[in-house]
């Protein structure tokens, strides 16, 4: 489920990618000093890119200082000179995310998968119950969700809208958090419902192969059954793109202060990179 | 509000309002939950551009705003009502409650409407499409089809166009055309009534 929102590299300006850059060391920093080391090795781009979202809207930005990576120790990383309350909120984020994922890969995978989940249990457990003690709010949103998502899938729900439903509404919900005047509230929310009904299809089409030789749920395979597999791509390319263009459409509406070519990096270029790729099986899970 | 600086010349500042108001125009949001906060966009930027050019006494107005959701006469007027008053959920509701006999055209396009507001793409897409097959004739349905297989083939709304044009259809602009090319001929016919038979 994670990685997928991401930057189309080779379209950033130096400055940007040090930018990103920062703020994906920061994140990384910030989720040792808070939820422990082992949390660390779960950073996605993703949440770096919730974590951007936020700090392009907070009204100051300290700027960047350099640092010694904690991993490995030649390499020098930027670092924000203060930590933000964006920062925090997306380190939380990030763990109650990658908790659920976790325990929803000890449900229902492959054996190799179900172990690789049973050793980041514990400490993620660990690290989960604080997250839930700063955020209460979320951690409630989350487990709800995550509830209907695996109902959904039980059920084999056969409508693509409908199983995507809970995942873009979680999204929703963390995109628009804390927004204070109703219209950032409404715009976020819209953003992030496209954003997550985008990711929970890139997931879906990147795990295409595999269900469909094991049986395995997948929203593609009942929605567009009876069609040929090119059929198959041609109608979930088109679901992506208006996804996509839909969530641009609300993201252009908010007022940003700072990285904004970031933001359209991604949204415009980046997610047509990442579809692509998925789309030619070049994403490693 | 255009990010222009002080300096610019006029047809910097006609060039960056337009590609702003490309980027907020009400085609891009018809069907949005959020073309209330474009249209607020697009009459800030219209103001902004009309400020400058006031003060640089010309009188190059800016673009009027339009195109918004019309209130036609429906079959389901309360509906169509409630979906510009925002009430999508009550009004999937009442939709859902219409017996399945009574579904014509006008059914599925405020169906897509109302599911294309709440993000359900896949099924607007679907009610789009039966809207238009079953009244093939009604410019309202084919112009929402159109603006999703524009957003579904790739198409960033006015800012960015990451894919090709969709072919096939009648789009607004063949209208035109096709105006353009009748206008014509009828103006040839004429000329060559007159002058050589």
């Amino acid at each position: 489920m994670f990685g997928y929102i991401q930057t189309c590299k080779e379209e950033l300006k130096v400055r940007e990618f040090e930018a990103y850059k920062g703020i994906y060391c920061s994140l990384c920093r910030q989720m040792g000093k808070e939820y422990g080391l082992l949390t660390r090795f779960s950073l996605s781009y993703d949440f770096t890119f919730y974590a951007l979202l936020r700090m392009a809207r907070e009204e100051r930005c300290a700027g960047f200082r350099k640092g010694r990576c904690v991993f490995n120790p030649l390499a020098k990383c930027r670092f924000l000179k203060e930590t933000s309350a964006s920062l925090s909120l997306a380190a939380g984020v990030a763990v109650i995310l990658v908790y659920y994922s976790i325990k929803d890969k000890l449900r229902d995978q492959a054996i190799k998968s179900r172990i690789k989940a049973a050793a980041a249990y514990l400490p993620f457990a660990r690290a989960h119950r604080k997250a839930r003690k700063k955020h209460p709010e979320l951690e409630r949103i989350a487990a709800q969700i995550m509830t209907q998502q695996a109902q959904l899938e039980n059920d084999r729900c056969e409508s693509l809208d409908k199983a995507a439903d809970p995942t873009a509404r979680l999204l929703g919900a963390l995109f628009s958090y804390g927004e204070e005047s109703e219209s950032d509230r409404r715009i976020f929310q819209r953003f992030g419902y496209c954003m997550g009904k985008w990711v929970y299809l890139m997931d879906a089409l990147d795990d295409l192969e595999e269900d469909r030789k094991t049986g395995d749920y997948n929203p593609f395979l009942l929605a567009y059954a009876g069609q040929s597999m090119e059929e198959l791509r041609e109608n979930a390319r088109a679901l992506l793109n208006v996804t996509m263009a839909e969530a641009a459409a609300a993201m252009e509406l908010a007022e940003y202060r700072r990285f904004k070519p970031i933001i359209d990096n991604v949204i415009y270029l980046g997610s047509v990179q990442m579809r692509d790729k998925v789309f030619n099986q070049e994403k490693k899970k | 509000m255009l990010g222009v600086s002080k300096n610019a010349t006029n047809d910097e500042i006609k060039a960056a309002y337009r590609e702003q108001a490309k980027k907020y125009h009400p085609d891009n949001y018809a069907d949005n939950p959020l073309s209330d906060l474009a249209k607020e966009k697009m009459q800030e930027i219209n103001e902004a551009y009309d400020a400058i050019m006031d003060e640089r006494r010309k009188n190059a107005g800016g673009q009027a705003s339009g195109g918004n959701y019309s209130a036609g006469s429906s079959n389901f007027a309360d509906i169509r009502q409630m979906i510009a008053q925002g009430r999508i959920e009550e009004a999937l509701e009442l939709l859902d409650g219409v017996d399945v006999s009574r579904r014509d055209a006008e059914w599925y396009f405020l169906n897509g409407s109302v599911l294309y507001r709440r993000g359900w793409f896949e099924d607007a897409y679907t009610s789009f499409s039966t809207a238009c097959r079953m009244n093939p004739n009604n410019m309202e349905y084919r112009a929402a089809l159109d603006q999703l297989n524009r957003q579904r083939s790739g198409g960033f709304g006015g800012y960015r166009q990451a894919g090709p044009r969709p072919a096939g259809g009648c789009t607004g602009c063949d209208m035109c055309t096709g105006l353009c090319c009748a206008d014509t001929c009828c103006e040839c016919m004429g000329g060559d009534l007159c002058t050589c038979c």
